[in-house]
């Protein structure tokens, strides 16, 4: 009797053990961890958009066609020139320097000059396509007048608080070049000493 | 016998190896322990650049956003990860540098920009990297990227970070980062100084293998060796001559135990590769001690790296328990699921710890036919041997099957629906039974008491 109780323990011990065995099958899969935190997009900021940075920056006059008014009873003459400077600054506020600067002409075979001294300052604002120049806020510029009889007069380029010239504007890294529809055209590069950095 | 034999050629089956496994080389086993703690670090960067001096902004209406990728590792289980400081340091080695470049850029598309290093180094010295309001700190958003096991197959865990703390570039390159996950695979940090000439790998993402593109985000393993101990700013740094590559920045130095050496830093300007710098675990700790954090790998870190041995050993179902052992208390532990499976190819069974199992439950049921034979053949010898006494009517011919006389229990049954006392006999010759003590049922319940005559 004993023997037999012995034998159906051994298979039922042998049969759980084969069930422990077979109920093995290994890691449970995971899942993903869904619910843990995630990047958050970034709130949009923005800043006020500064002046245009092709423009901020100093420049000299390669080349400048105008018509200029030089004898009072006879059309502005077209004269040309180079060597005026602009510093363009990001403040909106510009200095344009005159000294040395020659604007030459001819007048009936006559060679004529105007001769720029001094400087003034400015306001402007720019777009891609336009510049303006708001005011003339302070000036000790000259011009002086000369033709083939000498100097004829010096004229002071005064302060204009209301001056709102609006010029077509094409820049691009070196190059500037302002044009307007009353025959002014100035082709400028640009120089080291302001707004360039290395 | 034939169920022995056969769980002894089962056994035998288990027991031999599909295929060595052995590490080729100690860089080999190395990688196989840090691998799991390697993370890819996005840093995001937003913001503007103005110059102090003109207030000139850059950056227009919607600011720069650069993004930089660095390589890091997970050096506790909940979450904390090193990386290399000018990674996420929003000084000009850092952010404000990165934000400095992308003004550059731009500067550089207008004209004004004559030498790129000159320029930097004035922005650095005369400009600010800022938010969108004047002297306010840049966005800086850092994710920390890893490959995670799920059970619809591996993806690519992205987590938001935040720094716990770092020192600067400058002064040890180090930071520590944290994000909000748990059970993360992670690396030991070596506390003593490394010798030079230790063998190292320097563990990584270099920029140009394009990482984050890579579904796999599977690091480069670079091999070398410390070449020289260095101070700089009164913190050491290890000179190391593994490659390291831009996006690398951040990556562990380890050791061939896979513990973390120190912390891929810099490469030395105008120096040729293979000549890289790398922050000393030393700083490393010395960043988690001011923040009270202890530098200790989990549990789990410790049964993969057991489990690796294991596997590296050619102890497949040893290494298939550790692996399951490390899946049970990181689930997502990718390396670990990937290493479980090839062992399981290479012969290793799910509970290698089964095997005394079968051998158990065999046994038990050869036992169990064995003890059953044995009664039987017992019961048998006994029932002859009391033939000669003579008292008991005993029938002449053989007794069933396991000495049961069931044709009488089935008539004593019947028989003691009408009386007390059974007389039967029967068609077949069986057994004959009267009027004897040796079977008398007597009705005293619904269930008739049974003996087996060869019992007594």
């Amino acid at each position: 009797m004993v023997l037999f109780v012995v034998a159906g323990c051994a298979l039922l011990a042998g049969g759980g053990l084969a069930a422990a065995v077979l109920a093995d099958d290994g890691p449970t899969p995971v899942a993903s961890r869904s619910g843990q935190p995630s990047p958050t997009a970034r709130p949009e900021t923005t800043r006020e958009v500064g002046r245009p940075l092709c423009v901020v920056g100093s420049w000299v006059v390669v080349e400048e066609v105008s018509n200029i008014k030089f004898y009072t009873d006879e059309a502005a003459l077209p004269m040309t020139s180079a060597g005026t400077t602009y510093e363009f600054r990001p403040d909106g506020t510009g200095t344009a320097r005159l000294d040395g600067v020659v604007w030459r002409g001819t007048f009936r075979g006559n060679e004529l000059r105007v001769v720029g001294r001094g400087g003034y300052e400015f306001t402007w604002s720019a777009t891609d396509k336009a510049i303006t120049y708001h005011a003339r806020t302070r000036s000790d510029a000259t011009w002086t007048f000369h033709d083939q009889r000498g100097e004829l007069s010096t004229q002071p380029v005064a302060a204009n608080p209301a001056q709102n010239e609006v010029d077509d504007l094409t820049c691009q890294a070196t190059t500037l070049v302002e044009s307007n529809s009353g025959g002014y055209r100035a082709a400028m590069s640009r120089t080291a000493s302001f707004g360039v950095y290395g | 016998m034939r169920a022995l034999f056969a769980a002894a050629a089962l056994l035998l089956l288990t027991a031999a190896p599909a295929g060595a496994a052995q590490p080729s080389s100690p860089e080999e086993l190395a990688a196989a322990i840090a691998r799991p703690a390697i993370v890819l670090i996005t840093v995001e960067w937003h913001g503007w650049v103005r110059d102090k001096r003109t207030g000139e902004v850059f950056g227009g209406a919607k600011g720069y956003v650069v993004k930089a990728t660095c390589s890091g590792a997970v050096i506790r289980p909940d979450g904390h990860v090193a990386t290399a400081s000018h990674c996420v340091h929003t000084g000009p080695q850092g952010g404000a540098g990165a934000l400095f470049d992308a003004a550059i850029e731009e500067l550089a598309a207008a004209g004004r920009i004559v030498d790129r290093a000159k320029a930097k180094a004035q922005l650095a010295e005369h400009a600010v990297a800022e938010g969108a309001n004047p002297d306010r700190p840049v966005d800086r958003a850092i994710q920390v990227e890893r490959m995670e096991a799920t059970g619809d197959g591996p993806i690519r865990d992205i987590a938001p970070a935040t720094v716990v703390d770092l020192v600067a570039p400058t002064d040890g390159d180090v930071a520590v980062l944290k994000v909000p996950r748990d059970d993360l695979p992670s690396l030991e940090i070596r506390a003593d100084q490394t010798p030079v000439g230790t063998p190292i790998l320097a563990i990584g993402y270099p920029g140009s293998a394009g990482a984050a593109v890579d579904p796999s985000l599977e690091p480069s393993n670079k091999n070398g060796q410390v070449s020289a101990r260095r101070t700089q700013n009164d913190r050491p740094f290890y000179e190391f001559s593994a490659a390291a590559t831009h996006g690398m920045s951040g990556g562990p130095l380890v050791d061939m135990e896979g513990r973390v050496v120190g912390v891929v830093s810099q490469g030395s300007p105008g120096e040729t590769q293979s000549f890289n710098f790398a922050a000393a675990s030393s700083t490393l700790l010395d960043v988690l001690a001011g923040k009270d954090v202890k530098a200790e790998p989990g549990e789990h870190d410790r049964d993969y790296r057991a489990a690796l041995d294991s596997y590296f050993a050619d102890d497949f179902d040893g290494a298939v328990e550790g692996f399951d052992d490390v899946l049970a208390a990181s689930p997502g532990h990718l390396q670990a699921s990937e290493y479980r499976r090839l062992a399981v190819d290479r012969g290793g069974s799910a509970g290698g710890g089964t095997t005394p199992l079968i051998v158990l439950a065999v046994l038990c049921g050869g036992v169990g036919v064995a003890t059953a034979t044995a009664g039987t053949a017992i019961a048998l010898t006994r029932r002859r041997a009391l033939v000669p006494a003579g008292t008991v009517p005993v029938s002449d011919v053989d007794t069933p099957p396991f000495g049961f006389p069931a044709p009488v229990e089935r008539a004593a049954a019947t028989a003691q629906q009408d009386a007390p006392t059974v007389k039967v006999e029967q068609d077949a010759p069986t057994a004959k039974v009267e009027d004897t003590p040796t079977v008398k049922v007597e009705r005293e319940d619904d269930t008739p008491p049974r003996r087996d005559p060869t019992a007594d």
